[in-house]
């Protein structure tokens, strides 16, 4: 059974992820916000034109990145191990590949814009397509057109979940800490991701590819 | 406009008063905050209550429209979003048309904060801070400038609830 993308979408929709009796969202072992795009995108702009006017921009890029590094390790890792995943997605896996399509299928339920597995290269290389991604459309709107990409988020994402299934192994659910997250992220041969393409260019779409460094 | 949040499934677009959303956990929510903090130092708390009070403003004032609601049924709305989102519980209860005070009975971000990082120096509520003074900036149809925001207390310094304190200038 291939990944079912619209059911994928549609279960994860449908479990109605709100806030409870205090106003937080516990959710996969985190608690979740329904976040504003334009308040993220506002901070990470400022700070990515702060270091930029200074020669930084690699610095920025490479700080706002890890923050999306970040964000797969523990969002993605924790719903790759969660109850959820396991009644919604688990049954439709037939190998590892499936697993990175999966939690693709679950991100188009976020509100990031649609993503698509473009290539899986097991073990290789994951190239993945960004349709409406809200960094790449926030930079169009409020900024000229960049001589640079913008989806730092998109990127730390895309090279996570390469090595979340190929530097560690979310299968065998381990523990998300912080000498796991520095083993998978931080060792020689972990997944990085390249931006080819980016609306925030004048490019039709967002296009990442993670592959490792 | 109501305050309800749709979703285009087949573009997967979240959108609340013309605004996307989009889902994101704690540790990205801090991460970011912290690696803003280390960029702009003193003025990192600043950018980001302006960055809150912006993005706020604008989807709230789309929300209200030109309806004849009063500005306790506003706030109101703007608190009850502001939960339903998951960035806390917000007692508005002392706020009012000049400003006053919201208590934060639990906060997002102070909770996220202790968990990734431990205790910290200084308050840490700028989301919660800046998304009040944009609520009352929409509500009452003002100059954005008007409203002064600060976080007196934050649970993730020390224990008790977060207070924001706002004021109309």
């Amino acid at each position: 059974m291939a990944i079912d993308e619209r059911a994928v979408v549609s279960a994860i929709a449908s479990l109605g992820i709100a806030g409870d009796e205090e106003g937080l969202i516990p959710a996969f072992g985190l608690y979740l916000t329904r976040h504003s795009a334009d308040y993220y995108n506002r901070i990470s702009f400022a700070a990515a034109r702060r270091l930029g006017g200074s020669g930084l921009e690699d610095d920025a890029r490479a700080l706002l990145v890890e923050a999306g590094h970040v964000c797969a390790f523990n969002t993605f890792g924790g719903i790759m191990k969660s109850a959820e995943w396991d009644a919604v997605v688990k049954p439709m896996i037939e190998s590892r590949e499936d697993w990175v399509r999966g939690m693709v299928a679950v991100i188009n339920a976020f509100g990031w814009g649609r993503w698509s597995v473009v290539e899986l290269v097991a073990n290789e290389r994951l190239h993945v397509s960004i349709e409406d991604s809200y960094e790449a459309t926030g930079w169009l709107r409020d900024y000229p057109t960049s001589e640079r990409p913008r989806c730092y988020l998109g990127c730390g994402g895309v090279s996570g979940i390469m090595n979340l299934l190929y530097v560690g192994d979310i299968t065998t659910h381990p523990v998300l800490d912080e000498a796991y997250y520095r083993s998978l992220f931080r060792s020689r041969g972990a997944f990085a991701s390249e931006e080819i393409a980016c609306v925030a260019k004048g490019d039709p779409r967002c296009e990442i590819i993670a592959t490792r460094r | 406009m109501s305050g309800e949040i749709a979703f285009d499934a087949d573009r997967n677009l979240l959108v609340l008063g013309e605004r996307r959303l989009v889902f994101h956990c704690h540790h990205y929510n801090v991460s970011l905050q912290r690696t803003i903090d280390d960029i702009f130092g003193e003025d990192a708390a600043g950018i980001q209550v302006a960055a809150a009070a912006e993005s706020a403003r604008e989807m709230l004032s789309a929300i209200f429209g030109g309806s004849s609601d009063s500005l306790e049924a506003r706030l109101a709305i703007a608190g009850s979003l502001f939960g339903q989102n998951g960035f806390g519980l917000a007692d508005l209860s002392a706020l009012g048309s000049e400003g006053g005070l919201v208590t934060l009975g639990a906060s997002h971000y102070a909770l996220g904060w202790r968990a990734k990082w431990g205790p910290s120096e200084r308050p840490v509520c700028h989301f919660a801070t800046g998304y009040f003074a944009g609520a009352l900036v929409a509500a009452r149809g003002l100059a954005p400038e008007r409203v002064v925001a600060r976080e007196e207390h934050c649970a993730a310094v020390s224990e008790g609830a977060c207070r924001i304190r706002l004021e109309v200038r």
